[in-house]
């Protein structure tokens, strides 16, 4: 009787053991996929940034011309069609320039709501590295605040929720410390991390899948032939503003030669 | 979030400029191809553009697989092609698939991808819009939003279009009347050869309606519209000749 009760304890303490390795596992794989997942986010990002200032702010300007052109033409040519051009040349301007000069705006409006502030409050004191009871602890602590960080600054409740979540979902009732509870939130544990993975896998696919993502893959196999990508759509849209200008320029003289 | 869609599609604008660049290697191979007649393994460079989202690759290729030059002929292959390069932004293709959809009795489709083309400055299309306008189909009548497209492509010099521009003027419609406008615009179409209209610029001449009249030019020109067989034109040589040989 006294045999069994041992022979059944230990085997809980192994399969404690076991789990606590693959949750270890689990966990370094998931670090390892933020990193890879920052890393995109932050390669896009920059690469975003270097698109708009040299190729879109050119997009912007031939827009521009465009609308200034059609704009012109309703002068000469007074129909609907005309008036119509005009009015879509010029919307369509309007929207490349937002999207074009949009960007730094949008980086410096940083103005989390009262909500998310309280929230982020609630994830940090639980997570917080200074809390841990052990140095396993300590260190993925570290890594959960990181990523509540990140959150944060994104305006990302979502994920902030979700941490939160799954803390109180591992630390509840844990009145009796005993091996089946330990057991029970390891589960949890292992579980969460890999409901992350996915959920990672899944952000990395979309972002890669992006139209700027897929920009960022063709400038990179222009790169590797030697090309600068942004350079040739920015020399092509020259030449095409070029163009425009003339063209500008002759709707002009006919505008003048109508004496409109 | 509004942001974000119109920021994809600069970015997406950014992609379909670079996959269309003329660097492109086998697009640049299958013109060279072309131009040497080797149409099969023009067709196979093409192909492989196309296939990486080259507009101007897909165009050439869906005229070749339309035309089953150096490749078997296959109208829906074809048309699948044209539509890629279309929706890129492809004038010609875009006038072709309006072309397709007119042949196949889809006005309203040839009607929207005739907008598209004439957008795109393609005279061919201005002209057609135009001819769209004046009869109503795909989009309701208008004499004045005709005469407006005839005019692109009039001043772009396509024959056609402005001899359609001297009716509209000959007539008031669509436009205020005007003779010297008509007959401005019937000389263009005229010195390149287009018959109804070198047989109104005779006749212009004829009545002295917003030009001097002048017999000589009027013969002149009802003669070269004769010569294509004009049957107005033949009927009135036909008259004149017996009293005035």
């Amino acid at each position: 009787m006294r045999a069994e009760i041992i022979l059944q304890r230990s085997g809980d303490a192994a399969a404690v053991a076991e789990r606590r390795e693959r949750l270890a596992a689990v966990r370094a794989a998931l670090a390892e996929r933020e990193a890879d997942v920052a890393q995109t986010r932050s390669q896009l990002k920059a690469f975003e940034g270097r698109y708009l200032r040299r190729v879109g702010v050119l997009y912007a300007e031939l827009d521009e011309i465009w609308a200034r052109i059609t704009e012109r033409e309703v002068d000469v040519y007074k129909s609907e069609s005309a008036r119509r051009r005009a009015q879509e040349a010029r919307e369509r301007a309007q929207e490349t320039h937002e999207a074009a000069f949009g960007a730094e705006q949008q980086a410096e409006e940083f103005d989390p709501s009262p909500s998310l502030k309280t929230l982020f409050r609630e994830v940090a004191k639980r997570i917080h590295p200074d809390f841990a009871s052990d140095e396993e602890e300590q260190k993925h602590f570290t890594l959960l605040m990181m990523r509540a960080n990140q959150a944060y600054s994104r305006g990302d409740g979502e994920t902030l929720q979700r941490l939160l979540d799954d803390h109180l979902e591992v630390n509840a009732a844990v009145a009796d410390e005993g091996d089946g509870v330990v057991l029970l939130r390891l589960a949890r544990q292992i579980e969460h991390a890999e409901r992350d993975i996915g959920a990672l896998d899944g952000e990395q696919a979309t972002l890669l899948g992006s139209e700027i993502g897929q920009l960022y893959a063709d400038a990179e196999v222009a790169e590797r032939e030697g090309r600068d990508l942004l350079a040739e759509l920015a020399a092509g849209l020259r030449e095409r503003i070029a163009d425009a200008q003339y063209r500008l320029e002759f709707v002009e003289r006919q505008v003048i030669a109508l004496g409109r | 979030m509004a942001l974000n869609s119109v920021r994809s599609s600069i970015f997406a604008r950014g992609r379909r400029d670079a996959a269309n660049s003329t660097a492109n290697a086998d697009y640049q191979r299958g013109v060279a191809e072309y131009n040497d007649g080797r149409f099969a393994e023009a067709a196979a460079s093409l192909r492989q553009a196309a296939e990486q989202g080259h507009a101007e690759s897909q165009y050439i290729l869906s005229t070749m697989v339309d035309a089953g030059k150096g490749v078997r002929q296959d109208d829906a292959e074809a048309a699948r092609w044209e539509r890629l390069a279309a929706e890129q932004g492809h004038v010609y293709a875009q006038a072709n698939v309006s072309f397709r959809c007119y042949s196949a009795g889809d006005l309203a489709g040839a009607f929207g991808w005739c907008q598209k083309a004439a957008d795109g400055e393609l005279a061919w299309a201005q002209y057609n819009l135009g001819l769209m306008y004046q009869k109503g189909e795909g989009v309701a009548r208008s004499d004045a939003d005709a005469a407006h497209w005839y005019r692109l492509a009039a001043a772009q010099g396509f024959a056609e279009a402005q001899q359609r521009l001297g009716d509209a003027y000959y007539f008031g419609q669509g436009i205020a009347r005007s003779y010297t406008q008509a007959a401005h615009w019937y000389r263009r179409a005229a010195e390149q050869g287009n018959a109804r209209a070198q047989f109104q610029l005779g006749h212009l001449y004829d009545v002295g309606l917003g030009i001097e009249h002048d017999y000589a030019q009027y013969r002149f020109w009802t003669h070269k519209a004769a010569e294509q067989g004009h049957e107005e034109a033949l009927r009135e040589v036909k008259r004149r000749d017996y009293r005035d040989p």
